[in-house]
């Protein structure tokens, strides 16, 4: 079972189907397909000015890599959701928001 | 014979003066190798087939002298039993035959190891041990991709109980060295490391890239409690081993389900890694971003538009578009799509299951926006509450949805529907035995659709029931990501600290990198400066 808990040990991604792999082969596009292997770096030591440690480091990051990581996210925008949240998979130009607007409006008709 | 002691002579002149970079550019193992080095060989291979003879003439050749000068030093017994196993080396090694040359190797780095440990002189082998392992931890690389010739291994060593990889032996030969060079003496804990405590980190990374290639990942748990007990800070230590080490060890705390320390060491190997290092970023980031997320953290377009971040952008970005609204189609529809990139990288369990707590959370915030009607002056003094009964409609909608079920067209524009299509879509309304009453939803052509366990919302094609749902609600406030409790008899979520925090969402459901994200002081395995 599922449970939104970091106990969560459970490992079931059994094995994909002989057509499904296919599928996903196809998916993956051979641009993804890199060496994994981290490599030893041609050059033993470089200036802390040349990365962006420094500014990370300063107070409150006001570098380069403040505007790396987003951490207010929520999205509280009922209905339209910025066309980001387009629902692909059924009605076009709806929401996932609205299609869960329409399925409680209809249960608190009932 | 001449060459051979020609080349001791020079030996004990290295050894004489100190001079450890000398000793490291004469003692070659590996090809492309000056012609000298095959004359040597030839000549090895004529004259001292015994090797009885080679210990003798190492042993004339390099004695051990009394009275040295204090800048100065001299043969010490671990060093000509190195001296005659590099012989051998030479003697026996043919580079057509890989394994054998490994065999070769390990043994003359074992003895280099002895050599090494000499507390006098020993230092003087240093950068001869860093050549030698990096010799052998290239040929076990090469030898880990041809499973063609390691087979034959397996069946020269039988009996051996838990007979380790090619990798793994190799990690433990330069394991050794790197406990040599850790409890070396030279210098103060935090001081400026001196002697042997220059290698550590090279020793730790080399041990580290042999272990993550074999899978032996759970070995270098002792390495890394060792470096916390024993390790000089890592900044004393050149960019280059500092960001590899990171690298490992975020991953390494990664695989470990400690994604907030994972993404402090990742985030840190990340920032130090300047540009022009594209192929180390790009697989920062591909752990980096994870780890981020699973505390919270979503990547920004800023960080997505990187060039480095090119190829896992799209992956990525609807990971976290799922996360922010909670949208468990877009996340399923992820996982299925991306499977085989995920798994190779090591990534699809720990997102298939340990991202879902986001994910609930964000559904029930959603439900509750979409549900929630705010009280009249007169009942204000009432808990902000969420109906658990709406979380269920909202996830028996979702989990219909997984099972492939069609939103119905809105009322009035049927005539656009293939009318086939909705006629079967209805019939197997009608003959479906859920029995959840009205929906939006209609099923698909063929029924619907059979998942695998990790595919549902709960398991596979399990129905919602209110008992998932509650205890569902009840996880997420135990970890914090929920800010209220539980009213069982009344089937309701109640907000706390609405009041406070100005509205009941914000109270409800507080920001995930604030619970999550908290920054450790100490995260095992990163010696800080004290």
């Amino acid at each position: 079972m599922a449970a939104p808990t970091n106990e969560d040990k459970s490992k079931n991604t059994s094995e994909a189907k002989p057509e499904q792999q296919a599928q996903q082969q196809q998916k993956s596009t051979s641009a993804l397909e890199e060496d994994d292997e981290f490599e030893d770096f041609p050059v033993e030591d470089w200036p802390a000015e040349e990365t962006e440690a420094a500014s990370a480091t300063a107070a409150s990051g006001n570098g380069t890599t403040q505007h790396l990581w987003e951490v207010s996210w929520d999205d509280n925008d009922n209905d339209s959701e910025n066309g980001k949240d387009k629902d692909k998979t059924g009605e076009k130009n709806r929401t996932f928001s609205e299609a869960l607007a329409r399925e409680h409006e209809l249960l608190s008709r009932r | 014979m001449a060459l051979t002691i020609k080349f001791l002579t020079s030996i004990r002149g290295f050894l004489k003066t100190r001079n450890g970079d000398g000793l490291r550019d004469w003692l070659m193992v590996e090809p492309p190798l000056p012609q000298e080095y095959l004359n040597l060989a030839t000549e090895l291979k004529d004259g001292y087939r015994n090797t009885n003879a080679i210990e003798k003439l190492v042993e004339s050749c390099l004695p051990e002298e009394d009275n040295v000068a204090e800048d100065q030093g001299t043969a010490w017994p671990g060093f000509v039993s190195f001296m005659k196993d590099y012989f051998e080396y030479w003697r026996d090694v043919d580079f057509d035959d890989l394994l054998g040359a490994h065999q070769l190797l390990m043994a003359l780095t074992n003895s280099c190891t002895t050599a090494l440990n000499n507390p006098t002189y020993g230092t003087i082998m240093l950068k001869t041990s860093i050549s030698l392992c990096a010799s052998l931890s290239k040929l076990s690389m090469t030898l880990n991709k041809r499973p063609d010739l390691t087979k034959r291994l397996s069946t020269v060593d039988t009996g051996e109980e838990d007979q380790g990889s090619i990798v793994g032996t190799t990690a433990e030969v330069i394991q050794k060295i790197f406990t040599t060079c850790l409890t070396d003496r030279s210098s103060q804990r935090f001081a400026k490391p001196e002697g042997k405590k220059v290698g550590v980190y090279i020793f730790a990374n080399v041990t580290l890239k042999l272990l993550f290639a074999c899978r032996k990942t759970h070995l270098a748990k002792q390495l890394f409690t060792n470096i916390t007990a024993k390790s000089p800070p890592l900044s004393f230590y050149p960019a280059a081993q500092r960001v590899t080490y990171l690298y490992y060890l975020g991953r390494f705390h990664f695989i470990n389900n400690h994604f907030s320390r994972a993404a402090q060491c990742l985030q840190e190997a990340y920032y130090q890694t300047p540009p022009s290092f594209q192929k180390h970023r790009r697989l920062i980031l591909t752990y980096l971003i994870p780890s981020n997320m699973l505390v919270g953290r979503l990547p920004s377009k800023t960080l997505l538009q990187r060039p480095e971040a090119q190829h896992m952008a799209p992956i990525f970005d609807q990971f976290a578009q799922a996360i922010r609204t909670g949208n468990y189609l877009v996340y399923q529809h992820a996982l299925e799509v991306h499977e085989e990139w995920l798994f190779n990288k090591g990534l699809l369990l720990t997102l298939t299951y340990r991202l879902r707590p986001l994910l609930w959370r964000s559904l029930s915030r959603r439900t509750f926006l979409l549900t929630y009607v705010a009280p009249t002056e007169a009942d204000s003094r009432k808990a902000a509450t969420l109906e658990l009964s709406s979380l269920l409609t909202t996830c028996k909608y979702v989990q219909k949805r997984l099972e492939g079920y069609l939103p119905a067209p809105p009322k009035g524009k049927q005539s656009h529907m293939n009318n086939s299509m909705l006629f079967r879509a209805v019939s197997n309304s009608a003959s479906s035995s859920s029995g959840t009453g009205e929906s939006t939803l209609v099923p698909p052509p063929g029924g619907p659709k059979l998942l695998r366990p990790n595919e549902g919302l709960i398991c596979g094609n399990m129905p919602v029931t209110a008992e998932h749902v509650e205890s569902m609600v009840a996880s997420l406030c135990a970890q914090g990501l929920l800010h209220g409790f539980l009213a069982h008899s009344q089937g309701r979520f109640a907000i706390m600290g609405a009041k406070q925090k100005g509205s009941a969402v914000a109270a409800g459901w507080p920001n995930v990198a604030e619970v999550l994200a908290q920054e450790e002081e100490n995260v095992p395995g990163w010696v800080k400066d004290p």
